[in-house]
């Protein structure tokens, strides 16, 4: 990630949109989807992924299942019922911030 | 490239001291270690780079601070499920019952024989652990005989089990009480813990689905703790 600091905050609604469109996810599968998705620009660290998704689960956002893959566990995370709620309010919130930043880094094209 | 059993075991061990051996804490871990470690693991990049490479990653301090969310995570969650089975109890036939409970204690406290029938309501809070002897309560207590491994969530039910017991001990003791007819002064504490009853009664019925719920879920997530 080339700065980290400007991707902190939208963590969040990163991961709740990848569970959104993907279903269930296992955490290193959601670190190399983001990383695909933005062509290696963002690098989400295990250290960031895992307190998150707990505080997520925490807070009735997301659900976990553990599911055997080969003679391997596995834990998934999926959305709850609030969870996809969150997700379309945070996609929204999203959606406004980017039009605010965009007025600030493009004035003229944003007044345009 | 796959890792074969002695590396998976290598991952597996580093991650089950790191996660200061809780297994529900562990498996998640070494999944995510693996399927780092496989995904670059080739002829020309050897295993041991990519386990070095991943470990500083998920260093001691990552994995303390995933332990105190989780932990957080499941404290809270437990919160929020016994709050919500308190919640399910406001309905009207389980207020109506309630309040006749209540009444039936005043009533009995203001009846000169209460220390003789009264002492059946304190009972009753005593008969209520019968439940973890049958059904699911007793699949659930079966739990803490058959568990192999240790489970940060087990732990955390567990002492919130231990705590939220307490009650029915101290009602125990004033049962106890009853048979010996103490002082004046303890009359008081038994007055009082009457009319506290059917509080603690709702309380523990409420607690008693949670921890049932909580501990099937563990054993339905986690049965590789578990004897087979």
């Amino acid at each position: 990630m080339k700065n980290s600091a400007l991707y902190k905050g939208c963590l969040e609604p990163i991961l709740l949109r990848l569970l959104k469109d993907h279903g269930r996810m296992y955490g290193y599968q959601m670190t190399q989807m983001v990383k695909d998705i933005t062509k290696g620009e963002l690098n989400i660290t295990e250290g960031a992924l895992y307190p998150l998704l707990h505080k997520l689960e925490e807070q009735g956002i997301v659900e976990t299942e553990t599911e055997m893959n080969g003679n391997r566990m596995r834990k998934y995370y999926s959305l709850t019922k609030a969870g996809k709620k969150q997700t379309s309010i945070a996609m929204e919130e999203m959606k406004a911030f980017m039009q605010s930043l965009e007025y600030i880094v493009n004035p003229k094209t944003a007044l345009g | 490239m796959q890792l074969s059993n002695e590396q998976y075991q290598i991952v597996s061990q580093y991650c089950n001291k790191s996660g200061k051996y809780f297994y529900d804490v562990e498996i998640e871990l070494t999944d995510h270690m693996v399927n780092y470690i496989e995904e670059r693991m080739n002829n020309t990049t050897e295993f041991n780079t990519l386990f070095e490479e991943i470990k500083t990653e998920l260093n001691k301090e990552v994995i303390q601070q995933i332990i105190q969310e989780k932990s957080s995570a499941i404290k809270s969650n437990i919160k929020h499920q016994l709050k919500n089975e308190l919640l399910q109890y406001l309905s009207l036939p389980k207020i109506s019952i309630t309040f006749l409970l209540v009444a039936g204690v005043i009533w009995l406290d203001q009846n000169k024989n209460i220390d003789k029938v009264a002492g059946a309501f304190i009972h009753i809070i005593n008969m209520l652990n019968l439940t973890y002897a049958f059904g699911k309560g007793k699949a659930a207590n079966a739990n803490i005989k058959e568990r192999t491994k240790h489970l940060l969530s087990m732990k955390i039910v567990r002492a919130y089990h231990l705590i939220l017991i307490l009650p029915t001990v101290f009602y125990l003791f004033i049962s106890l009480g009853i048979v010996f007819e103490l002082t004046l002064d303890y009359h008081l504490i038994y007055q009082f813990s009457l009319y506290m009853l059917p509080v603690v009664i709702l309380f523990n019925l409420a607690w008693q689905q949670v921890y049932i719920k909580a501990q099937l879920k563990i054993r339905n997530n986690y049965p590789g703790a578990f004897v087979a």
